[in-house]
């Protein structure tokens, strides 16, 4: 990763009538998830079109933000690790070794206490290291929304799986911006379980 | 030892600044539709510095996975006109032949036509106005003929 990353989501949580629980105010949360990753990435051109997945392999996520009621604005960095034992599926090009790629962003959800749901979207852009053949360290926007569901829960612990879905959209990469008529983009499904500590 | 160390940076080119720097070319080998990107094929990229009545200098990149627009850079020297231009090598044998798609370095995508020379100056960092190390960025070359070089 040549350059790191650079969250710019700066969110504002606004209304705190969204339910009951918003009468109990400002919190603060941190946490962390782990799961399993999985991508798919996409190439257009002019007439063509190159898709390639990956492999399942590990993901961490760390999270820390505050609560509006039940509004809530998470800062989550994260890192996914890669093992593609086969070079057409490695990030790099360098099969049998281990790649990583890492956002830093943005969340805004929403959490249900009753039903124990908290769906959220979010966003951010960064430097992805995440190119499927060759080095070419691609970066841009992304969008992404999950939903994490509260298994265990008491008034400042929360247990559960989440799942997750990310759209990255490709804009530049070791050669500068990508040509016109030229877009990638990679779609990221992550599916985990995670802590979250915090009211 | 400062002879030494001239003679070596003249015989090397630009090779230990780009080294420090980074390349000074950077572009992208983009599939136009006329020729198929196809995976595991190499991809030859060639420099010259008299219009391709020689080649200077060449490098490959492995298209692993057919992508139909792959970045690429290259360390040239200064002061010359450089020009580009790549073939996807489907024989493995590093050269262009009749049916191997190539492409100019000529801002065109639908053939070939005159190439796009790019002239970078020489650093001066000390100088006044100091001249920076200049990285010409977007040197694309588009794959779209499989008739001529």
């Amino acid at each position: 990763m040549k350059n790191f990353l650079i969250p710019l989501l700066i969110f504002s949580a606004i209304g705190s009538s969204v339910s009951a629980h918003a009468a109990s105010g400002l919190g603060a949360h941190a946490g962390f998830d782990l799961g399993i990753w999985r991508a798919r990435y996409t190439q257009e051109g002019p007439s063509q079109t190159v898709s390639i997945g990956s492999d399942l392999a590990p993901a961490f996520k760390l999270n820390a933000g505050l609560s509006f009621g039940s509004v809530f604005v998470d800062y989550t960095p994260e890192i996914y690790l890669a093992y593609f034992g086969d070079s057409r599926l490695e990030i790099d090009g360098e099969a049998n070794d281990t790649d990583y790629f890492a956002l830093l962003a943005g969340n805004i959800g929403v959490r249900f206490p009753l039903l124990h749901l908290n769906p959220y979207i979010g966003g951010g852009i960064g430097n992805f290291g995440f190119s499927f053949g060759t080095k070419a360290d691609p970066s841009g926007p992304f969008i992404r929304a999950g939903v994490t569901f509260d298994l265990i829960s008491t008034r400042l612990f929360s247990f559960g799986p989440r799942v997750e879905y990310q759209r990255l959209f490709l804009k530049n990469d070791e050669a500068g911006a990508l040509p016109s008529g030229y877009s990638a983009h990679a779609d990221v499904f992550f599916i985990g379980v995670g802590i979250r500590a915090g009211n | 030892m400062i002879i030494s160390l001239g003679a070596l940076m003249t015989s090397c080119g630009n090779q230990l600044t780009c080294a420090i720097q980074g390349d000074n070319i950077k572009g992208h080998v983009n599939f136009t539709g006329a020729v198929p990107a196809q995976a595991g094929k190499t991809i030859v990229i060639q420099y010259s510095k008299d219009n391709f009545s020689s080649v200077a200098h060449a490098s490959t990149v492995s298209n692993l996975q057919g992508l139909i627009s792959v970045p690429y850079s290259f360390c040239v020297d200064n002061e010359v006109d450089a020009v580009f231009r790549a073939i996807q090598d489907d024989n493995g044998n590093g050269s262009w032949e009749s049916g191997e798609g190539s492409g100019r370095a000529d801002t065109t995508s639908d053939g070939n036509a005159p190439y796009k020379v790019y002239n970078l100056p020489v650093a001066q960092p000390s100088a006044t106005p100091p001249v920076p190390w200049k990285v010409e960025s977007g040197v694309d070359i588009a794959i779209d003929s499989t008739t001529a070089q």
